[in-house]
């Protein structure tokens, strides 16, 4: 049963994305959709519009992206033993627009109970040797800073909002910290960002379980070309002309104004 | 006349040959002259000239065929994440839907069908370029973005910077090395005459490990800075290239830059 409806499932999804034509990524009319299972400890399956996309979705990880047509879609989510979507444990439609890019979080409201969040991914390019870092409030817990380098770079975040920003591409020691406090909930960890991708990183879990931890994945190809190649100062002078040149300067000004000089004192005469 | 008074006094009272100091004080003058004079000629005559070429561009539509398909505006490729399901892999059957989402992440880009053979080197960490034409042999560092946004260009002109942020030679896409064409206290640069290079002539990077790679110049092309195509001189994707750039046209001396740039691009020759 399952497997016949696994196989419905995707191959309803790829007549769908061949119908909008063949060119890879999101095409003109589809939309990418990234699901993120954050709630501790229950396997499940997703559905969209009543068709099996996601079997035996373990928690803690990332499945997709999802090429999905432009619309408006149905999304359930089951208990994996679920024979269809018609019991789910969340449900929720996702508007997608063409060309986007998209998060649907199943995740742990701040008071602890499941919901279902989409966000929008921002998948914009980040400027040459940048990397884009996005982290989204998805865990039972209160408001929260995220650190990097011991720094705050986003503060008051708090479940289920997003902050993101933009820094040079490298590796960053990150941690996040009860909101305006040193009190440390998650890391510190090294998190590598490379250039010209973005990386969304989920905080998922229970502050009072102990369940809490990190959930990311990462969009590359959204690099820019550096803004130019200035390859030339110009030529450097030839050291013994200039040493020539000077000498002959200073000899002649010198004979100048001696002559000068003795010239004005022989017309006294 | 108070200067020359109080010199006046100082001068021996009847001095018998006026004619002769104010001769030697006419002499003194013009060979004074003369040397200033020869001094601005000589400065003149080794002024030194801007190593900057300007060249014909040739083999520009072939550089243009190389690039990838939209490398800009549309949505990137995707980066392999575990799937967590579905567990069962869709029939292989359908060719024209390469996006099934059950395939999506492991599916690799399509690419041309690559022959058989051995898979051609790639140079992962590049250290020394190579020109036989123009008796470059340079070493080569990684470089990344200054921070006005523009690319790094090693301060030696002696060294070429290899950009690490793009492929690496002989992967897909342009693999970018970038030289001085001169430097105000270095003189000209190491990449200063690639504007001599012609389709056809022969460029070789060598990478840390001592493997080597050929490539063979299908390009030369120069263009006024602001026309510079950045983004296909930087593209990731599309056929495996090398690009050497450098700057060239007229020297501003305002500035200390040049008007242009000038790129030679190179195909991978199979080994």
């Amino acid at each position: 049963m399952r497997r016949i409806a696994a196989a419905t499932a995707a191959a309803s999804l790829a007549v769908a994305a061949a119908l909008v034509g063949a060119s890879p990524a999101a095409a003109a009319d589809t939309a990418e959709v990234y699901v993120v299972h954050g709630v501790p400890g229950l396997t499940v399956d997703v559905y969209v519009d009543g068709a099996l996309a996601l079997d035996n979705f373990a928690p803690e990880t990332v499945a997709g992206p999802l090429d999905l047509p432009a619309g408006s879609h149905a999304v359930a989510i089951t208990a994996a033993d679920a024979a269809d979507d018609s019991n789910p444990v969340l449900s929720a439609t996702a508007d997608l627009a063409a060309g986007n890019s998209y998060s649907l979080v199943a995740h742990l409201s701040a008071d602890g109970s499941p919901t279902l969040t989409p966000y929008a991914n921002d998948i914009s390019t980040v400027s040459a040797g940048q990397a884009r870092l996005v982290v989204r409030h998805d865990a039972a817990a209160p408001a929260v800073d995220v650190r990097a380098g011991g720094a705050v770079v986003l503060s008051d975040v708090t479940n289920p909002n997003q902050g993101g920003l933009t820094v040079p591409a490298g590796t960053v020691n990150a941690d996040v910290v009860l909101a305006g406090t040193s009190t440390v909930v998650i890391g510190p960890a090294d998190v590598t960002l490379a250039e010209g991708s973005a990386t969304f990183v989920h905080a998922v879990g229970s502050a009072d379980d102990g369940t809490l931890t990190l959930v990311s994945f990462v969009i590359p190809g959204l690099h820019s070309a550096p803004g130019g190649v200035p390859a030339g100062t110009g030529p450097a002078d030839d050291p013994a002309a200039t040493v020539l040149v000077a000498a002959l300067l200073v000899v002649g000004l010198a004979l100048v104004v001696g002559g000068s000089r003795r010239f004005v004192a022989t017309r006294t005469h | 006349m108070t200067p020359v008074a109080s010199e006046q006094g100082a001068r021996p009272p009847g001095d018998q040959r006026p004619d002769h100091s104010r001769r030697r004080a006419a002499t003194s003058l013009a060979a004074g002259v003369l040397l200033i004079l020869a001094a601005g000629l000589l400065w003149w005559v080794s002024r030194p000239e801007p190593a900057g070429q300007t060249v014909s561009s040739v083999g520009a539509s072939g550089a243009l065929e190389l690039t990838g398909p939209t490398s800009a505006g549309s949505a990137p490729p995707v980066e392999s994440i575990a799937p967590a399901a579905p567990t069962e892999p869709t029939e292989p059957t359908a060719p024209s839907a390469p996006l099934s989402p059950a395939a999506a992440p492991a599916a690799p880009p399509a690419d041309q069908p690559a022959p058989a053979a051995a898979p051609d080197p790639v140079i992962a960490d590049p250290t020394r370029l190579q020109i036989p034409a123009l008796a470059v042999d340079a070493p080569v560092e990684p470089v990344g973005v200054a921070d006005d946004g523009e690319i790094e260009v090693p301060g030696d002109v002696a060294t070429v910077g290899w950009y690490r942020f793009g492929p690496a030679p002989g992967a897909t896409g342009s693999a970018v090395l970038v030289g001085h064409v001169d430097d105000y206290r270095q003189g000209a640069g190491v990449l200063a005459r690639i504007g001599d290079l012609n389709p056809g002539d022969t460029i070789s990077v060598a990478g840390n490990d001592g493997t080597l790679r050929q490539f063979s110049v299908v390009a030369r092309e120069q263009w006024a800075k602001a026309d510079t195509p950045l983004d296909r001189l930087f593209d990731r994707g599309g056929a495996a290239r090398l690009v050497l750039i450098t700057c060239g046209g007229r020297f501003d001396q305002a500035s200390l830059s040049y008007d242009d740039n000038i790129a030679v691009t190179a195909v991978p020759v199979a080994s």
